[in-house]
């Protein structure tokens, strides 16, 4: 399976949950969200930059010739899009 | 990761790194203007964990990823977190892009500019300025470096070097001066110049550049600058009128 790059993982999670942070009117509404996940991560080379390659495993039982999984663990937290700069 | 790729210097990993949370950061802000969305999430804080092992050749930092079934490996902790344009500014290292830096200079062997590199110094003049104030000695101490070898180096990075002479108009070659440019033309005092041998006075003086007086048969020869004993350079110059021009003042000189 193709590991994508780290950014790629990232946004797809947070544009999944865009909704929640939008949900201005909302009484309860999520203004941070932290997760632990397992990662298969990958160094490429791509135009001669190093590209940090990093997934979600492609398989929940990990084989004897899978390369041992990372972790990562990040926090997103609400933010005006205007602040991003 | 894959045990067969090679080890990468870890500050390339380290930026490969940051270049993905950068790009995650870019897109999730462009996604929720697309969907005009009044919020969205920034990644904040980022931790990760990696199985890899480490390695120190020529003393660069190596980090190689591990490969199946291998156990040995070091863990690899790394926490990053987002910064506000001020923390950058505050916490940037000002230098001058016109400043020379230490990896243009050739007589510095690449293994010695990485251990002072290291010993946070630069640029050629970071380098001058700690030797000035503290001596070879402790910067040998700070770098680990062998002081011979820096004393050497420092030496030729602080030679006087002329790049060019040019006469200032004057009406009569008495009242000619000469403006001397290049590269370490003043350590701690007013350098010593002379024209074949015969001292000259120096009206200004920095590290880029002189002003001289010379005397009118002193326009052209060899001009010696000593900024300190050792420290000296010479060059030919000749500033002297031409003989068309030299005839109109007649033969003054």
């Amino acid at each position: 399976m193709w590991t994508r790059p780290l950014g790629e993982m990232l946004t797809d999670i947070g544009g999944s949950l865009l909704e929640l942070a939008s949900a201005e009117q909302q009484i309860v509404c999520a203004t941070s969200i932290e997760m632990t996940l397992p990662i298969d991560v990958k160094l490429r080379r791509w135009q001669s930059a190093l590209v940090f390659c990093a997934d979600v495993p492609a398989w929940r039982w990990q084989t004897d010739w899978d390369p041992p999984f990372g972790q990562l663990r990040f926090t997103l937290e609400q933010a005006r899009p205007e602040a991003e700069s | 990761m894959n045990g067969s790729e090679s080890a990468v210097p870890i500050e390339d990993f380290v930026q490969a790194l940051q270049a993905q949370l950068d790009r995650a950061q870019r897109a999730m802000h462009i996604k929720a203007k697309n969907l005009n969305l009044p919020l969205t999430f920034a990644v904040k804080d980022i931790a990760i964990d990696l199985r890899t092992h480490v390695e120190v050749v020529k003393n660069q930092v190596r980090v190689r990823p591990a490969g199946p079934g291998d156990h040995d490996a070091s863990l690899l902790h790394l926490t990053l977190t987002t910064v506000t344009r001020p923390m950058i500014e505050e916490n940037a290292f000002p230098v001058d892009a016109s400043e020379e830096r230490l990896d243009e200079v050739k007589d510095i062997p690449e293994e010695d500019r990485r251990k002072l590199e290291w010993a946070g110094l630069q640029t050629v003049r970071q380098l001058k300025e700690l030797h000035d104030q503290s001596g070879t000695a402790t910067i040998g101490r700070m770098a680990d470096l062998p002081i011979d070898r820096l004393r050497k180096a420092l030496q030729k990075m602080s030679q006087p070097m002329v790049a060019r002479v040019d006469a200032e108009p004057g009406e009569t070659p008495a009242e000619k001066l000469l403006r001397i440019r290049g590269a370490n033309l003043m350590r701690r005092q007013v350098p010593k110049v002379n024209i074949e041998g015969e001292p000259v006075s120096v009206l200004q003086a920095n590290d880029r550049e002189l002003l001289i007086a010379p005397k009118a048969h002193q326009l052209g020869g060899v001009l010696t600058i000593e900024t300190e004993p050792e420290y000296s350079t010479q060059t030919a110059f000749d500033v002297r009128p031409s003989i068309g021009a030299e005839s109109g003042n007649g033969d003054k000189a």
